[in-house]
């Protein structure tokens, strides 16, 4: 009976708790320059208990020897996500605090769903091939039917909300990959040669192909390299794993290299993001605003940061999407943006595991796969705002405002929650 | 084999880190670009991923041929990627928050690819810097000369008196672009509040986010007197300082040219669109301002350095009688001129054709024949000496930034005749700054020698009135010997009474005062001189000391041009007290 407690996970959940209700209370209170305060301004925080709360009675219920160390992981992020929407909503921005709740809301509905409907991860890859369409019409259709936010027609616009396809078709292509290269794992060892220079056997080759166009192709609409990189990147991560070939992961880095450059040379979106990077100072006052802005507000943050609500992250625009983290960085400092990077690297690594321990290959694919664009998209995000590499607009997972990427993001949560529970059937509690 | 590569590689990653944190070419941090610390995180970043890569897999027992340990192999080596990528940026936030965030927040002067000059700086710094409720600044009567006003979003605007006269003491206000002069400058510390404040409260108001509160300065500047001196001067370079010469509170303190503090005030209450235009407005003024040809930039009263002429008698005539030279009825010889080693000196200043006068109607006629002969038996080392009790060659403590006084300014030019001759009655290469002749004046007007230091701040207070900080009167020099200086002040009356002084309406009769003064007109040169008069009035338990020049004036004469407007303001002074 013990064993089904999930005390690892009760014990781990205290910290996310307990996290919004000092941090809320700051960013309510030091804007109000007063220290009274009553239960209303702490209902947000009530809410994100009582999801905790029924996200771990879920799993305790459901799926008792599932993965511990995941959901605090996760909300942990999460409720860094909470906290900041709070500190980040102005006159500008509108209510996008009661809105991430709303959207936290339904993630963790979400979470629970994937936990409790998702009975059989296998049947996923039964249906590898709806899911590449269902993804690509989504995108197709937004690139055709979409409306354009900042030059980039992968949007729907659905009224009270803007969807975004581009999240789905992520666990769309991972979820398809993962099928398709468990498929045809066996049948990858015959070389292939065309003139005597070996070519990676046609099954390697045509999704290589084809991935390589869909990025390409998403590159075009969206004029950034971010997407493409993302998807790319993570396809040469399970093309990789599946072969056990370096070789195929530096062809593909060249050929996508080469079309990067082409970008380069043909749109002026990716040439100002190249300046953004190598030389912003000098275009501080126009194209390069927001990463100046980024650069000075981490640079304020020093150690320990100026202090939750002390700081003046809005200087910074869009900063609760994309540059969330310098509003981290300003406010609570190297500790805060390092402690939040241990976050994201528990969290990948909590995933590989999951996926070292998996029952078959399609669940290893899967996870790794699921890992890896966790783990990608986030380097690509914070490298881009500490301007370790180009910028490229993304949300920054689990803490950006933002209802797509968060409910993606807790479905991904919610698959490798599965995934470890049916690779662990019997087993004690191994956290 | 493999370790030894590990090891390199480990080796080359630490190396290319270190390289990059403290190795930063002087055209990148010029022109603020990362590209060798960029590089040397690749170099370290494929470094890194070396070590991991060729890492045997803790799961691996025969390479290759079981499936699952290849696929385990891989996982590793994936996740080492990503290892990799979240260390770089690790480094990346090291390097961007702690290493160079100094470097960061100093405002960049750039010329963006359009070929525009712009000037990048953290907003967040100026807000801070014009959140900051600074403190007030009033004068003697209490009224505010320098406040603030608040915009909606809580940015702080200094305001100021309107036609005020104070205004000119008070320096610029600029924390955005040229920072602070004169009191706003030399208080800021107080001003801004960094000191002063009860730190408990600063604690309590960065707690609740409110800006610092400054304090306020109280100066020792009386309006009515400042006004009057102000008018009097009028538009001639030139300036007038009036002392309590028993405090050393400055009560009066003008010059001219002078610049307005409020044309060079930013003001953030207006819409922030118009800060760009604002901004290159008072560049332009500044820049004006430095082109000036009259440096009205410049504070006369404490910075200017003016040849003395005959004003300067008053030191080597206390020299004189404090080594025991000379007596007041000593007798000199005058023949309207005086020779020292082939160099004529001419007198013209005598009041009839006597050759013979005494010390003191030397003083009192300003004869320089005789102050010439004075020169020569008090020497290079008399003058060194005098010259150094009188505050020559120091620093001069007071409320603003003070020129240092001069005695000679080539070296050991004092060791020829003439040139002792010459500095006897204030040529040579004599420079002080008005200021340090009001001292001058005091020192002698007190009787006891004692050179007081002057003060321009009565008191700090709190914004609620709570007194941080009053100023005491203290003493700066001990001159002469009190029996010496005694002498001095009665020769001084004297030269008020029946000298040329006293003669031209030096003795302000009616004001009931006791008056001792000295005029004096320094030679620059083509008919332009300096003119001066230094003073003290004693009346009652008060004692008012006063110098004025007008610097660099056509046919100037200190008896024409400089003495009326001390004595319109002397007897401003005296009318006050009872």
């Amino acid at each position: 009976m013990r064993k089904n407690l999930r005390l690892t996970e009760i014990q781990l959940l205290i910290v996310p708790a307990m996290l919004p209700v000092i941090g809320m209370l700051m960013v309510i209170l030091v804007p109000r320059q007063q220290v009274n305060w009553d239960a209303k301004d702490l209902w947000m925080t009530f809410v994100f208990f009582g999801l905790l709360i029924a996200a771990h009675l879920t799993l305790t219920f459901t799926l008792p020897r599932s993965d511990q160390m995941l959901l605090p992981l996760v909300s942990g992020l999460t409720a860094f996500g909470l906290i900041m929407s709070q500190r980040l909503e102005t006159v500008r921005t509108g209510n996008i605090a009661s809105r991430q709740v709303i959207w936290i809301g339904l993630s963790y509905l979400v979470f629970i769903g994937v936990v409790i409907g998702l009975r059989n991860v296998m049947r996923l890859k039964r249906y590898k091939y709806t899911f590449l369409v269902i993804g690509l019409a989504l995108t197709g259709g937004a690139a055709v039917a979409g409306t354009e936010v900042n030059g980039a027609r992968l949007w729907f616009n659905l009224g009270f909300f803007s969807f975004q396809p581009g999240e789905l078709l992520k666990v769309c292509l991972v979820i398809f990959l993962a099928g398709y290269l468990d498929d045809k794992r066996d049948l990858l060892q015959a070389p292939f040669k065309i003139f005597g220079i070996p070519f990676p056997p046609l099954p390697y080759l045509l999704p290589m192909v084809a991935m390589w166009a869909i990025s390409m192709g998403l590159l075009f609409f969206q004029k950034d390299l971010g997407p493409a990189q993302l998807f790319f990147g993570v396809f040469l991560i399970m093309l990789y794993v599946a072969s056990g070939r370096a070789w195929y992961v530096l062809a593909g880095i060249t050929a996508f290299g080469l079309a990067s450059f082409l970008a380069y040379q043909e749109f002026n979106h990716v040439q100002t993001r190249i300046i953004a990077w190598t030389n912003p100072w000098p275009e501080g006052q126009d194209r390069a605003y927001q990463i100046v802005q980024a650069l000075f507000g981490f640079a304020q943050g020093g150690v320990f940061g100026k202090g939750l609500g002390y700081g003046a992250p809005n200087s910074i625009p869009e900063v609760h999407t994309d540059y969330v983290f310098a509003a981290i960085g300003e406010e609570m400092g190297l500790a805060g943006t390092l402690g939040i990077i241990a976050l994201y690297v528990l969290l990948i690594y909590r995933c590989f595991h999951i996926a070292l321990q998996a029952r078959n290959g399609f669940y290893q694919f899967l996870s790794i796969g699921l890992a890896s664009l966790l783990g990608l998209q986030t380097f690509i995000i914070i490298g881009g705002v500490t301007k370790l590499i180009p910028l490229t607009g993304m949300t920054l997972p689990f803490i950006s405002y933002g209802g797509s990427s968060l409910l993606v993001n807790f479905a991904i949560a919610g698959i490798l929650i599965r995934i470890s529970a049916e690779s662990n059937p019997a087993g004690g509690d191994r956290s | 084999m493999r370790s030894t590569f590990r090891f390199f590689c480990g080796l080359v990653a630490t190396a290319a880190v270190i390289f990059g944190f403290f190795y930063r070419p002087q055209n990148e941090i010029n022109n603020r670009q990362d590209t060798t610390w960029l590089l040397s995180l690749l170099v370290a970043g494929i470094a890194l991923l070396g070590l991991l890569w060729v890492g045997k897999a803790p799961f691996t027992r025969k390479r290759g041929l079981d499936p699952e340990d290849r696929l385990r192999h891989s996982v590793q080596r994936v996740s080492s990627v990503l290892m990799v990528g979240f260390i770089l940026i690790s480094l990346q936030l090291l390097r961007q928050q702690v290493v160079i965030a100094n470097e960061i927040e100093k405002p960049f002067d750039a010329v963006n690819s359009r070929g525009k000059e712009v000037l990048i700086q953290d907003p967040r710094l100026i807000n801070q810097a014009l959140a900051n409720q600074r403190g007030r600044i009033f004068d003697a009567a209490g009224n505010e000369v320098a406040g603030i006003a608040t915009s909606k979003f809580k940015l702080v605007k200094r305001t100021y008196a309107e036609n005020s006269p104070i205004k000119q003491l008070l320096g610029y206000f600029s924390p955005l672009q040229f920072g602070n002069s004169g009191l706003e400058g030399q208080y800021d510390d107080y001003l801004s509040g960094k000191f002063g404040t009860n730190p408990f409260a600063t604690l309590q108001r960065s707690l609740l986010n409110q800006p610092t509160q400054g304090n306020d300065l109280y100066l020792t500047v009386d309006p009515k007197l400042q006004q009057l001196a102000q008018d009097t001067l009028g538009p001639i370079p030139g300036s007038i300082v009036l002392l309590d010469a028993k405090s050393g509170a400055v009560l009066a303190m003008v010059g001219y040219p002078r610049f307005d503090p409020s044309e060079l005030v930013f003001d953030p209450t207006v819409d922030d669109t118009l800060w760009n235009d604002q901004i290159q407005q008072i560049q332009q003024r500044w820049k004006a301002f430095n082109d000036d040809k009259s440096q009205p930039l410049f504070m006369r009263p404490t910075q200017g350095l003016y040849v003395p002429g005959s004003i300067f008698k008053t030191v080597t005539l206390a020299g004189m009688l404090d080594t025991g030279k000379t007596k007041p009825d000593t007798a000199w010889k005058d023949e309207g001129s005086f020779v020292v080693d082939a160099y004529k000196i001419n007198d013209p200043n005598r009041p009839n054709k006597n050759t013979s006068f005494t010390t003191r109607q030397g003083y009192m006629f300003s004869l320089n024949a005789v102050f010439a002969q004075m020169g020569l038996q008090l020497g290079a080392e008399g003058f060194r000496t005098y010259a150094d009790k009188f505050g020559f060659g120091k620093e001069l403590p007071f409320d603003l930034k003070t020129s240092r006084s001069q005695l000679e300014s080539t070296k050991d030019y004092l060791a020829s005749r003439v040139a002792q001759a010459e500095t006897g009655f204030g040529q040579g290469q004599i420079q002080l700054t008005p200021l340090h002749a009001a001292l001058i004046a005091a020192a002698m007007g007190r009787g006891d020698g004692v050179m007081p230091k002057p003060y321009l701040v009565q008191s700090i207070k709190t914004r609620s009135g709570q007194l941080i900080k009053e100023t005491e009167p203290e003493k700066w020099l001990e001159t002469v010997r009190p029996e010496t200086a005694k002498t001095v002040k009665e020769i001084m009356t004297a030269s008020a009474t029946e000298g040329w002084v006293g003669i031209n309406g030096g003795n302000l009769k009616g004001s009931g005062a006791v008056v001792g003064g000295k005029t004096g007109t320094a030679e620059l040169g083509n008919n332009i001189n300096n003119a001066w008069y230094i003073a003290w009035a004693s009346k009652g338990d008060r004692l008012f000391a006063i110098a004025v020049v007008v610097d660099h004036r056509a046919s100037g004469e200190g008896l024409q041009d400089a003495m009326p407007r001390a004595n319109k303001v002397l007897t401003a002074a005296l009318a006050e007290v009872k």
